[in-house]
C-alpha cells in the first residue's frame, strides 16, 4: 500500500474534463494503493477537497469554467502541503512558467506514458514528506 | 513540414553535366520520407489505442491534421513526379479528410446521414446510428469471426425522418397528455402508426436493402424485423421491453417496421423509460434480418447469475427457434457449465417432451411415458455445449462484460449468434483498495516492467506455450498463450486466449491489431516470457503494469469486473477507433490487380501504398522512359553473383568515366552501396542450384505480371542504383521479390538512415506472410523499426554511427540474397525458421557491444 507518514493511504485527486484520463489514472493508482477520486470539473473537486484533504492533485489545464491554473491557486490556498501536477495537451512555455511561479509541482504534456506520471507522483510524495519532516525538526 | 533529407550530391553527374534526374529523384526521396513520417504517425495512434500512453482529444485532432498534411504532400509529390497522372487521388483524399475531421471533432461520421446500413458496414462504434443490437451483431460478424444472420439496419436517422414527416412526436405528446384507459391508448397508438406513411426515400432504401439481402442469401424467404434502440443494451437494459416481429414476408417489411416503431411508445415501454423521458431520446433503429431456420436454439449467460456460481456459465436450449424462451414462456433444457476449459458440465436439467414433437437430428428418442411425454433427451450433444461455452467467453471478453447471448443452430449445424447484450447482473461491489494493494504486494511477480502494451487488460489462466504451427482447435479457450514471435498465424489462438504474451513483437504489428479486435489483453516484446513462464502454471497478467503474477490474483480480477464502463468504451477511444478505420487499414494489396487504382483508395494508408508503388514504378522506368535520362550514362556494375545492376551517379558515387563504362565493386565510391554489395555478393549466401517450383506456388503467382514467370529470376525486371558519395538508392527485383533500399551514410550519425522495403515473393500467401514475419524479426534485431502489412514490409533504421551502418547494410545485403534463395527454393517453414534463427544468432554476435537499441 502507498502510505504517507501517518500511515493512511495517499489521497489522489484527478480533475480532467475528458473522462478517459481520469478513468485510466484511477485504475492504475488504485491498484498501487492510492485512494483516488476523479472529477471532470474543478468546483465539485474542490468541494470534495474541502471536506477531506488530498495529498496530490492532478489537474488538466484547459477546462471550461475553472481552468487548471485556478485549481492550482485554490488548492495552494486551501492546503499548501498538497502537491499539484498539471497535465495538458497544449504545451506552451509561458503557461508552464506561469504555473511554476504559482507553485505547481510538475507540468506534464499529453500524451504521456503512465510511468512518467507515476514517477512524478512518487517524487511529489517524497517532496511532501521531506518538507513535513523539516518542518517538524524546526519546531 | 519541410524536408529533412540530407543532400546527396551536387546535382551533377560524374561527367559534370547537370542531371535532369536530380529533381525527379529528390521527389522520389521525398515520397519515401513522407511515407515514413505517416507510418510513424499511424503507429503513434495505434500505440495510443493499445494503451501505451494517456492522450486526449487534442492529440487526436492534432494527429489528424498532421497526417492529412503529410498525405496531401505525398499526392502532390507523386503527381509532380509522374506528370499529374494521378489527380483522382485528391478526390479520395478530400473525402477521407472530411470524414476524419468530422469524427475528430466528435461528429457522427460519414454514415450519419444513411437511412439504412448493411450489417457488413457495422461495428460496435456505430451504435449511435444503428442501435445497440445491430451494432453488436455487426461487430460479431465483421471482427469476431462468428456467424450472425445477414441483414441491415434501419438507422436512428430513419427514425427521426419517419417520426417527423408524420408529425408523430407532436401527435404522441398530445396523446400522452390525455388520461384514458390503456386499451384506448393502445388503440389510438396503433391507428397513429398504421396511418403513418413511411417516407418515400426511406421506403425505397429499405426495399433496395431487402432485395440485396434476398440476393445475398438465396434460401431466405422470411425475415425478422427486430428493435434495436439506441441506448438499448447500453446503460439501460431493455430486455423484452421492445417488440420484434418474426417470420415477416419480404413484401411486409414496411408494415412490420411501423409496428416496431409503435411499440417503442407502448405503455410498458414508456413506464420503463419513465414518463419524463423525451420521445426524441432513445431513437428506435431497427434490424431487418434473414430468419434462421433453427434446429436448436437457446440462451447463454456467460456468467451464471446465481449468487455462488460466478465460475459457472449457464446454457439453455430448446428444439426449434425458441422465440418464447427469451420471454420466459417456454421451458428448456438447462446446463450449468464450468467457465474453464474443458468446460465440464456440473448440472443439467433435461425436460420431458411430448412424443409428437420431433427431436433435432442426432438426439436419441427415449421411451414414452404414460403421461404422453418422452423421457428427457438432451437436445445438445456435449461438444456443442463446449463450443457454446467458448463463444460465451469470447463474447464476454470482446464486450468486456458478462453477456446474455441468444443463439441458434441452423440446418447446416452452424452456430449463429442472434443477439448479444450485457447480462443484467447486479454489479459486484468493488474490492477494497487496501486489500487489493496488500494482495498484490504479497503476490509473486514473474515478469515485471517488460514488453510493450499491445492491448490493455487483466486476465488469468493457465500458461500454454504455443507456436504458429499449432492447431488452434487444440488450444484450450481461456488459457494464457505464451509464444516467441507475435506471428499473424496466431490470430485464431488470440481469439480463444484469455491473454497473450510474446517474446518478440510490437504494438503496431498485425497480431496486436487482432488482439485489439478481440480485446484479448496482450503484452508483446517481453524478450523472454516463453522461458520464464512454464506450461500449465496459473498466472495473472496485468498488461497496464506490464507485469505477470504467479497464481490468480483475485483482487485484480474483481477490480476489473467492477468497472462500470469499460475503459475501451470511453468516448475518446471510440473516436480513435473510428478515426483509425479511415486511416490505417490497407485494402489495395496487390499492385498487379485491376482494382489497384487511385479511385479505389479507401483509407490514407491505401493512398500511401498506391503512391509509393507508383513512385517506385516511375523511378524504375525513369532511365528508359525519360529522354534526358536515357542519355545519361548508366554504368553496369561488375558483380560476382548473377544480378545485373546499372548505376547512375548523382555526384561522387562512381569513379570518373575514363572510357571504361563498367565499374568493379572496389572502384565504387558510394559508401552505402559498397557496404550493401559486400553482403549481397557474399558467396556464402548464394546457391546456384535451379529452384524447384510447385504448382500451387505457380498458381498463386498468376496474378503477378507474367514476365516474372517466364523470365529467369535473375533477369526479371531492372535493377537500378542511383548513388552519391554518401547515398545509395537501389531498386532490386531479385527472384520474385521486389526490394527498395534507400540509405544515407555519412560521418554524422544524425543524418544517417537506412530504409528498406520488401514486397511479394512467389510462394503461397500464407508462406509469404510467414516469411515476412521472420524477416521482420531479423530486421528488428538489426536495429530496424519494422512495419508489416500483408506481405509488404517497410523497415527503417536511423541515427547510427557510420561503422554500424556499414555492418547493418552488409547484413541487409546478405539477408536479401538469402531470402531470395529461400523463397525460390521454397524450403519448408521449419527449415526457413531455422535459417533465420541462425542468421539472427550471427547478427547478435556481430552486434555484441553495440549501444542499446
Amino acid at each position: 500500500m502507498t502510505v504517507n507518514d501517518s500511515n493512511r493511504p495517499c489521497r489522489l485527486l484527478i480533475i480532467d474534463d475528458e473522462p478517459i484520463v481520469g478513468k485510466r489514472l484511477q485504475q492504475v493508482f488504485t491498484k498501487i494503493g492510492f485512494e483516488v477520486e476523479i472529477f471532470t470539473s474543478g468546483p465539485p473537486a474542490l468541494e470534495s477537497m474541502a471536506k477531506h484533504p488530498f495529498d496530490i492533485v492532478v489537474t488538466d489545464l484547459k477546462m471550461a469554467g475553472m481552468d487548471g491554473i485556478e485549481v492550482l491557486a485554490r488548492v495552494r490556498a486551501m492546503n499548501p502541503e498538497a502537491r499539484v501536477i498539471i497535465i495538458t495537451g497544449y504545451a506552451q512555455p509561458e503557461t508552464a512558467s506561469d504555473a511554476f511561479e504559482r507553485g505547481v509541482f510538475e507540468f506534464i504534456v499529453k500524451p504521456f506514458r503512465l510511468d512518467q506520471l507515476k514517477d512524478v507522483i512518487i517524487r511529489a510524495m517524497a517532496d511532501r514528506e521531506l518538507c513535513r519532516s523539516r518542518l517538524n525538526q524546526d519546531r | 513540414m519541410s524536408s529533412h533529407l540530407p543532400p546527396i550530391g551536387n546535382g551533377l553527374s560524374s561527367a559534370g553535366e547537370l542531371s535532369p534526374l536530380s529533381q525527379t529523384f529528390q521527389q522520389f526521396r521525398r515520397i519515401l520520407e513522407l511515407n515514413n513520417a505517416v507510418i510513424e504517425k499511424i503507429a503513434g495512434l495505434e500505440r495510443a489505442l493499445a494503451g501505451e500512453f494517456v492522450f486526449d482529444n487534442i492529440f487526436l485532432q492534432r494527429s489528424v491534421t498532421e497526417i492529412s498534411e503529410l498525405v496531401r504532400e505525398v499526392i502532390y509529390t507523386l503527381n509532380s513526379l509522374a506528370g499529374d497522372r494521378f489527380l483522382e487521388l485528391y478526390d479520395r483524399f478530400e473525402a477521407i479528410r472530411a470524414n476524419l475531421q468530422d469524427l475528430a471533432g466528435g461528429g457522427q461520421g460519414p454514415y450519419s446521414n444513411f437511412l439504412v446500413l448493411p450489417y457488413s458496414l457495422l461495428n460496435r462504434d456505430l451504435d449511435h446510428l444503428a442501435g445497440g443490437k445491430n451494432a453488436s451483431l455487426g461487430e460479431i460478424r465483421t471482427s469476431l469471426a462468428l456467424k450472425t444472420p445477414d441483414g441491415f439496419a434501419v438507422t436512428a436517422r430513419a427514425y427521426y425522418l419517419f417520426m417527423e414527416e408524420n408529425d408523430l412526436f407532436a401527435k404522441l405528446a398530445q396523446l400522452r397528455s390525455q388520461t384514458m384507459p390503456p386499451a384506448r391508448y393502445n388503440e389510438t397508438l396503433q391507428r397513429l402508426f398504421d396511418e403513418a406513411v413511411v417516407p418515400a426515400p426511406l421506403a425505397e432504401a429499405i426495399t433496395a436493402q431487402v432485395n440485396d439481402l434476398l440476393k445475398r442469401t438465396e434460401q431466405t424467404t422470411l425475415l425478422a424485423v427486430r428493435s434495436s434502440a439506441v441506448g438499448e443494451d447500453g446503460e439501460r437494459s431493455f430486455a423484452g421491453q421492445f417488440f420484434s416481429q418474426l417470420g415477416v414476408a419480404p413484401t411486409m417489411v414496411l408494415p412490420a417496421y411501423k409496428k416496431v416503431m409503435a411499440a417503442r411508445f407502448s405503455l410498458p415501454v414508456l413506464a420503463y423509460l419513465h414518463a419524463r423521458t423525451d420521445c426524441r431520446e432513445i431513437p428506435m433503429a431497427v434490424g431487418v434480418q434473414q430468419m434462421i431456420s433453427a434446429r436448436v436454439s437457446g440462451i447463454i449467460y456467460s456468467r451464471d447469475p446465481g449468487p455462488h456460481s460466478r465460475d459457472m456459465l449457464s446454457i439453455s436450449a430448446i428444439a426449434g427457434l425458441g422465440a418464447g424462451l427469451a420471454a420466459g414462456r417456454e421451458d428448456a433444457d438447462r446446463y450449468t457449465v464450468r467457465r474453464r476449459y474443458p468446460f465440464a458440465v456440473v448440472a443439467s436439467r433435461i425436460i420431458s417432451r411430448p412424443t409428437d414433437q420431433p427431436l433435432p437430428e442426432g438426439a436419441k428418442p427415449l421411451a414414452a411415458q404414460n403421461s404422453g411425454l418422452r423421457r428427457g433427451s438432451a437436445v445438445l450433444p456435449l461438444p456443442v455445449l463446449r463450443t457454446l461455452a467458448e463463444i460465451g467467453l469470447l463474447l464476454e471478453k470482446a464486450f468486456e462484460k458478462p453477456q446474455d447471448i441468444e443463439w441458434a443452430i441452423d440446418q447446416a449445424g452452424q452456430v449463429i449468434i442472434l443477439q448479444s447484450r450485457p447480462l443484467a447482473l447486479s454489479p459486484l461491489p468493488p474490492p477494497k483498495t487496501a486489500a487489493v494493494a496488500e494482495e498484490l504486494r504479497k503476490a509473486t511477480v514473474l515478469i515485471d516492467n517488460r514488453g510493450q502494451i499491445a492491448q490493455l487488460g487483466v486476465a488469468s489462466g493457465p500458461v500454454v506455450l504455443v507456436t504458429p504451427e499449432d492447431d488452434p482447435a487444440a488450444f484450450p479457450a481461456g488459457a494464457v498463450a505464451v509464444c516467441r514471435v507475435a506471428s499473424p498465424q496466431l490470430s485464431p489462438i488470440v481469439r480463444k486466449a484469455a491473454a497473450i504474451i510474446t517474446d518478440i513483437g510490437s504494438p503496431t504489428g498485425h497480431l496486436a491489431t487482432i488482439a485489439r479486435e478481440y480485446r484479448t489483453p496482450a503484452l508483446f516484446g517481453t524478450g523472454n516470457a516463453s522461458r520464464l513462464l512454464s506450461a500449465g502454471l496459473e498466472v495473472t497478467v496485468d498488461v497496464e503494469e506490464r507485469r505477470v503474477y504467479a497464481g490468480i490474483v483475485q483482487g485484480l480480477m474483481d477490480m476489473q469486473a467492477a468497472e462500470a464502463e469499460p475503459y475501451l468504451d470511453t468516448p475518446e477511444l471510440r473516436i480513435l477507433r473510428r478515426l483509425l478505420r479511415w486511416i490505417a487499414p490497407i485494402h489495395l494489396l496487390d499492385p498487379g490487380a485491376a482494382e489497384f487504382r487511385g479511385s479505389n483508395c479507401r483509407t490514407f494508408h491505401d493512398i500511401l501504398r498506391f503512391c509509393h508503388e507508383k513512385a517506385v514504378d516511375a523511378l524504375i522506368h525513369l532511365h528508359s522512359s525519360t529522354t534526358g535520362i536515357r542519355n545519361l550514362a548508366s554504368r553496369p556494375l561488375l558483380l560476382s553473383v548473377p544480378i545485373k545492376i546499372v548505376a547512375i551517379d548523382l555526384g561522387g558515387g562512381l569513379p570518373p568515366d575514363g572510357g571504361e563504362r563498367s565499374v568493379a565493386p572496389e572502384q565504387i565510391r558510394s559508401r552505402p552501396l559498397r557496404a550493401l554489395l559486400q553482403g549481397l555478393c557474399n558467396e556464402a549466401v548464394w546457391d546456384r542450384e535451379p529452384a524447384p517450383f510447385g504448382l500451387k506456388d505457380l498458381l498463386s503467382g498468376m496474378t503477378r505480371p507474367l514476365t516474372m514467370l517466364t523470365s529467369p529470376p535473375e533477369y526479371a525486371g531492372e535493377n537500378l542504383a542511383i548513388v552519391g558519395a554518401n547515398y545509395c538508392n537501389l531498386s532490386l527485383r531479385l527472384g520474385y521479390h521486389f526490394n527498395v533500399i534507400d540509405a544515407y551514410l555519412s560521418a554524422d550519425p544524425e543524418d544517417n538512415y537506412i530504409y528498406f522495403r520488401f514486397v511479394g515473393g512467389m510462394a503461397a500467401q500464407e508462406k509469404r506472410f510467414r516469411r515476412v514475419t521472420l524477416i521482420a524479426a531479423v530486421l528488428e534485431s538489426l536495429f530496424f523499426k519494422v512495419d508489416c502489412q500483408g506481405d509488404l514490409l517497410v523497415a527503417k533504421a536511423k541515427m547510427l554511427a557510420p561503422e554500424h551502418m556499414d555492418a547493418i547494410l552488409a547484413r541487409l545485403g546478405e539477408l536479401i540474397a538469402f531470402t531470395r534463395q529461400l523463397d525460390v527454393r521454397l524450403v519448408d517453414d521449419s527449415t526457413a525458421a531455422l535459417f533465420y534463427g541462425r542468421f539472427q544468432a550471427q547478427i547478435r554476435d556481430a552486434t555484441a557491444g553495440w549501444p542499446e537499441k
